[in-house]
């Protein structure tokens, strides 16, 4: 693995500025320099099952822009794009590049890492975990790279979710509210104060559970940036708890607002916003 | 997750598996390989469990795929894409990201 990579973050971690820039953070701490490339103009083409044509497209224009990149290394974030330049990408293009995950990336630097980790963050807290990516075993690398962090007690639950994030459950009718409830009841019963999510689909479905829960729902980079002593607001879960429509818009602002179009941002970004998990 | 589906508890395995293979070769598929089109999240686990090697993952992934009328076939099922996506993931990204890193980091 070169020194200076591409981070492919992916479309949907969009949504979430603060673990995209956590986790630069992070490989930059283990001296991994990046190129950051994610968002609609990198989709790897995974949601196109329905229309091969565009699907091949997508990932054409991807691989091809990663291979201008030069470096020779691609990290990657979301388990679906990784999964997607696993079995479909890479075998019907010329990538040239090598790709690993970022979970695999930290933990072999976990030393470098361990060493800029010097603010405790005192907490209890339960990994929400999913079975669903066997590409990469992350349970285990997380839970290693969370045990450096000074001041945190780990708890591993029983329960592993289906799927390899929230988001997979989705199309399945009750998988989600179930995955969800045996979350809360996992993180009850270990009398935990924070829920750990590994994907940003798992932060974007669960983080809403600040609301009515005893627990906050915290990205795994956070908790390790956190004790790096950066500070990175969630605003995607500052918005959605936030309680009124009234009040997403206040903390938005109207500038962003208009940016996104007035009329769009009404119509499909603040629904989602005001969205309660179901359980 | 088959247990979602109310077709497939009780079903003949190997009457699924065939419905499978069915759509692999671009024949109409039995509901209950429809329905378990329909429920996989890509686990992993039938490939694990295979004693022969084989990618059922895959499979079940090409499978989806001739279901959704991409390989040349009638579309037997619905695709899953949410409308709209690209649109939201430009409007997030806007929300989110200063017009400098969209500019340097997502074109």
């Amino acid at each position: 693995m070169s020194e200076t990579v591409t981070f492919w973050y992916g479309c949907n971690v969009v949504r979430h500025g603060d673990i995209v820039r956590g986790a630069i953070a992070l490989l930059d701490a283990v001296g991994v320099q990046v190129t950051p490339a994610g968002g609609a103009g990198y989709c790897c083409g995974t949601a196109k099952d329905a229309n091969l044509r565009a699907a091949e497209g997508m990932a054409q224009r991807t691989v091809e822009k990663f291979n201008q990149h030069g470096h020779g290394a691609v990290v990657t974030w979301c388990p679906s794009c990784h999964r997607h330049m696993n079995g479909f990408m890479r075998e019907y293009n010329d990538p040239q590049f090598s790709f690993a995950h970022i979970t695999q990336i930290l933990h072999q630097r976990r030393d470098r890492l361990a060493a800029r980790l010097t603010r405790r963050v005192e907490r209890r807290a339960l990994l929400h975990q999913h079975f669903g990516f066997h590409e990469v075993e992350v349970n285990p690398l997380v839970a290693d790279l969370l045990r450096l962090v000074p001041g945190l007690d780990l708890v591993l639950p029983a329960y592993s979710a289906p799927g390899h994030m929230c988001s997979a459950l989705t199309p399945v009718p009750r998988a989600l509210p179930d995955a969800t409830r045996a979350t809360c009841e996992a993180a009850r019963a270990a009398g935990a104060d924070t829920v750990v999510t590994v994907f940003h689909s798992c932060q974007r479905l669960l983080c809403g559970l600040e609301s009515s829960e005893p627990f906050r729902v915290v990205n795994y980079v956070s908790l390790l940036t956190e004790s790096m002593g950066i500070e990175l607001p969630d605003e995607y879960k500052a918005w959605k708890n936030a309680g009124s429509e009234e009040k997403v818009i206040e903390l938005i602002g109207a500038g962003r607002m208009a940016a996104t179009g007035d009329r769009f941002f009404r119509e499909a970004i603040l629904p989602e916003i005001m969205r309660r998990p179901q359980k | 997750m088959t247990g979602y589906a109310p077709a497939l508890p009780g079903a003949d395995a190997q009457n699924v598996v065939t419905g499978v293979l069915g759509l692999l070769r671009q024949e109409a598929g039995s509901s209950e390989a429809l329905a378990w089109i329909e429920v996989c999240t890509q686990s992993g686990r039938c490939s694990a469990a295979c004693p022969e090697g084989i990618n059922a993952m895959k499979m079940m992934r090409v499978a989806r795929m001739s279901a959704l009328g991409s390989l040349g076939a009638p579309r037997q099922i619905a695709p899953r894409e949410e409308k709209g996506f690209f649109r939201r993931i430009g409007a997030f990204s806007r929300l989110q990201f200063s017009a400098e890193e969209v500019e340097k980091w997502q074109r």
